[in-house]
């Protein structure tokens, strides 16, 4: 390992970069230095798929637990997101039951198709409406708090905890502000998930929630509520983000809108529209031992980051990666991740908003159309999508 | 642009640092002559300076918004960094009916059963300083409403010394990114646990002013969780002004010998001479408004979503208002200060600070001869409130 | 417009008032003693207490929503007659006013 060289070393990429133009500078990367250690992030920098991949699909070497990141004073505890081996499974397979296959099918498609039918009566016609706001924030809150089994958090609550919770975690400067934000979300949360436990024990239900504190064996009420508050953190802003994307390409590519309505195959659209703006751009690995990348020597003690957002544009893998094509012939993305981490809901996000939203709206809304383009403002380094998305839906 | 349009008078000033602080009014006088409307370039925002825009701001709710936040964050565009106030950040309709809870909360009549407690408390703590050298702010200022006020709300005993560092950080919240606020940011998260708690129904005792805050959940008038939000405003806001407003009286009465004479001499005039200091000092010196559309004011034109500055505490010593207003005047007619604000959110706790202010005041008109300075006042600072972190006294 | 104030013992004051003006607003911008308007309007005291002329009752109408429980609080008897001045808003119809100011306001 010791004669082979360590990455090199870029000076030059801000994260105002990589937050307002991200897809450019990933393209020269790919080609010129897949593997690169990028100064202003502090983070060595992996490009490819295969890298990304490799990186996922092997915690022994690359940990989630990386004390170093702002996560554990934003939520208060140690989610199962920052664990490794058994005592992450353990902690998600007892979330599981609630987002596996069948239980979405038998209660949470319904509830969803139900809920999309209210959402979109309430959209007005005749007039420009901001998708964003007006739809894919709130379904997403609304869907998940029911997953989760909090009901009676309204979708601002749960909307407003998810960003504190996001942006405390992001806090990587460890300001001050972010954290008071975090705290007040977390203080909120607690109260609100006290008086829900008391529900679910004496009336149990599908949710996460529910599942997780009627197990026969439960995991400790600590690890419960921050998994709870992982899954808002993780839960609303990727399938809202995804909703606006995908309609976004879909409105922009009229020929394949048509198409997609004409075979249903929204189920393609929506792994295009993830793949092409990956909600969640980038993730972060601490390095446990030495190990080599790409004919570079990764020391021990380095956090990687896998950019899921270049790996799903890797021309390796896809033509006209940078193009939004719902009727690609393959489509390996890595949106959800990969290995062991890999995204909990995604069963939730393809069966919710690819099987259900997409085809709800455009069928209630066969003329919606996008009246400028330009408008549209995208952002994000580490989650990435439209936080804008003015429609006429005629 | 046209040649017809009018350019704004431009200000360096930092209305937010330490040299302002120290001595404010030169630079308010200057806000004032510059024009009715000044860009503040520092920030980026409109300042007016004089009583008659700020008033007209007051009033005009609609245009100049509340629920963008009344400090320089704008909250349409940043996360507040705690919930909003539902009374002090929100507008009509939601404002409304929030209002009418703390209104008759905080109403005469609960003021008829506060005040002999408090009457009694301030004569027993004022009798106490006589003849001595003290701390007015820590022996008095601060001394008396803590010794009233949180009981009155029904606050748990253990852990009341949250209460001002908590409100001093909402104050400073309201100002820039300064050293200021992000010190009091570092330092927040034991005392928004504290108060945060002790705002739930459970926390607070049932004959307390907080748990008839609570009760209009009861009735339906606002949500559980809208109840303690608005107990939170109570601990926000209930405190630190009032020390601050009592610590300006006791300065006005201490620099102004012939005043606190005339105060002795009427001690019914108690009242009134808490309602000069606050104008005279104005404890909170300003806020913010968001404009909702553009609009013309004092000859230019705001665009919409501007920060307006308004500086209360100059608006209080207008001389196109005031006579004299650098006079500190126990006699002056004050009606149409601004120093609790004007219009639909003129503050809702005005009778509980002015009634200790009167009693307090007339305490001391009753067992002192004289106030005078013994030694260096120490300025207390904060991007909101202006007032003294220690003002030694004798009181003879 | 007009508002005639009188006062407890008799004296009389004519002041100008603008359309939409509080009697209250016209009394303290016109210096006139007997009312304080302690809270500026903002409906938290009973410093603006006035009596409505029985000339009058009709024209400027009766005690609006929360306004009997304030003057519960009035330092003067309160009458049939009796008015927060804060409310009454000057309108075309209330040109010459007269009103009462009572013996005290606090």
């Amino acid at each position: 390992m010791l004669d082979l060289p360590i990455a090199p070393l870029d000076e030059t990429i801000t994260i105002d970069q990589l937050t307002l133009a991200p897809y450019p500078i990933y393209k020269r990367l790919r080609a010129e230095a897949p593997v690169l250690r990028v100064k202003s992030v502090g983070r060595t920098f992996l490009t490819r798929a295969a890298d990304c991949k490799f990186v996922k699909d092997t915690p022994a070497i690359f940990s989630s637990d990386d004390p170093n990141t702002p996560m554990k004073r934003a939520f208060q505890a140690h989610t199962l997101m920052r664990k490794d081996g058994p005592e992450h499974m353990a902690e998600r397979m007892a979330m599981a039951p609630a987002l596996m296959p069948k239980t979405i099918q038998e209660v949470w498609a319904p509830l969803y198709r139900k809920l999309a039918d209210d959402y979109l009566d309430r959209l007005p016609r005749g007039e420009v409406v901001d998708l964003h706001k007006a739809l894919s924030a709130p379904i997403a809150a609304r869907i998940l708090a029911h997953i989760l089994g909090i009901p009676e958090a309204t979708d601002e609550q749960m909307i407003f905890w998810s960003q504190a919770l996001i942006d405390g975690a992001g806090n990587f400067g460890w300001l001050p502000e972010p954290f008071v934000i975090s705290d007040h979300a977390n203080l909120e949360m607690d109260a609100l998930l006290a008086r829900a436990v008391e529900r679910v024990r004496a009336e149990p239900d599908r949710s996460a929630l529910s599942v997780m504190v009627n197990a026969e064996n439960p995991i400790p009420m600590s690890q419960i509520v921050a998994n709870i508050k992982i899954a808002i953190g993780g839960g609303i802003n990727e399938p809202r983000d995804a909703l606006s994307t995908i309609v976004y390409g879909l409105l922009t590519e009229p020929g394949q809108l048509e198409e997609v309505r004409r075979t249903g195959k929204w189920g393609a659209a929506f792994e295009e529209g993830v793949r092409w703006v990956a909600p969640i751009q980038a993730s972060s690995r601490l390095v446990l031992e030495d190990v080599e990348i790409r004919g570079f020597h990764i020391p021990r003690g380095d956090t990687v980051m896998t950019i899921q957002a270049s790996a799903n544009h890797d021309e390796e893998l896809f033509d006209h990666p940078e193009r939004f094509d719902a009727f690609r012939a393959r489509n390996p993305h890595q949106a959800f991740g990969s290995g062991p981490h890999h995204c909990g809901g995604a069963h939730v996000a393809r069966r919710t908003v690819g099987a259900i939203m997409l085809e709800a709206l455009f069928e209630r809304f066969p003329n919606m159309a996008l009246p400028d383009p330009e408008i549209v403002m995208w952002r994000g380094f580490g989650f990435r999508g439209p936080i804008n998305l003015p429609v006429a839906l005629g | 642009m046209s040649l017809d349009t009018p350019v704004l008078p431009r200000s360096g000033l930092d209305p937010f640092g330490i040299d302002f602080f120290n001595d404010p009014y030169p630079e308010h006088e200057k806000l004032r002559e510059a024009g009715p409307v000044v860009w503040l370039e520092r920030y980026g925002v409109h300042g007016i300076a004089r009583y008659a825009e700020v008033h007209l701001v007051l009033n005009d709710w609609a245009t100049f918004c509340s629920s963008r936040g009344v400090g320089l964050q704008d909250f349409s565009r940043e996360t507040p960094w705690r919930p909003p106030s539902l009374v002090l950040e929100t507008d009509p309709p939601e404002h409304d009916r929030a209002r009418k809870v703390l209104a008759r909360v905080l109403s005469p009549l609960t003021m008829r059963e506060l005040r002999d407690g408090f009457a009694e408390a301030a004569d027993a703590l004022v009798a106490g300083l006589v003849g001595r050298e003290i701390d007015g702010i820590g022996d008095l200022a601060e001394a008396f409403p803590l010794s009233v006020f949180p009981d009155r709300i029904g606050l748990a005993r253990e852990g009341r010394e949250h209460l001002l560092p908590y409100a001093g950080l909402a104050f400073n919240a309201f100002g820039p990114d300064n050293a200021l606020r992000r010190e009091a940011m570092a330092r927040a998260a034991p005392h928004v646990a504290w108060v945060t708690e002790q705002c739930r129904r459970e926390n607070l005792s049932p004959d307390g002013l907080g748990a008839r805050i609570h009760a209009a959940a009861d009735s339906g008038e606002v949500t559980p969780d809208e109840a303690v939000l608005l107990v939170r405003s109570l601990l926000t806001a209930g405190i630190d002004t009032t020390v601050n407003g009592i610590g300006a009286a006791l300065y006005c009465l201490a620099r102004f010998p012939d005043q606190f004479q005339a105060l002795r001499a009427d001690p019914k005039r108690a009242r009134n001479a808490f309602e000069e200091a606050v104008r005279f000092e104005s404890p909170v010196q300003t806020f913010f408004r968001t404009t909702t559309r553009a609009v013309e004011l004092g000859g230019a034109t705001i665009p919409e979503g501007s920060k307006v500055l308004m500086f209360l505490a100059s608006a209080n010593r207008d001389p196109r208002r005031w006579d004299r207003p650098d006079q500190y005047d126990i006699a002056r007619k004050t009606s149409g200060h601004v120093g609790f604000g004007s219009g639909i959110h003129m503050c809702v706790g005005q009778l509980v600070a002015r009634l200790e202010g009167e009693v307090v005041l007339e305490a001391l008109a009753r067992h002192a001869a004289a106030i005078e300075i013994a030694g260096p006042p120490v300025r207390s600072y904060n991007n909101t409130l202006r007032g003294l972190a220690r003002l030694p006294l004798r009181i003879r | 417009m007009k508002i005639t104030f009188i006062a407890a013992d008799g004296s009389e004051t004519l002041v100008d008032a603008a359309e939409g003006e509080s009697v209250m607003q016209a009394a303290v911008q016109n210096d006139v003693d007997g009312i304080i308007g302690e809270c500026g309007g903002s409906m938290m005291c009973a410093t603006c207490h006035c009596y409505v002329d029985d000339g009058w009752t009709e024209a400027v109408g009766g005690q609006q929503d929360g306004e009997s429980d304030l003057l519960d609080c009035a330092a003067s008897e309160v009458r049939p007659s009796s008015r927060l001045s804060c409310q009454i808003r000057m309108r075309a119809e209330l040109d010459g006013v007269v009103i009462h100011l009572p013996e005290s306001q606090l």
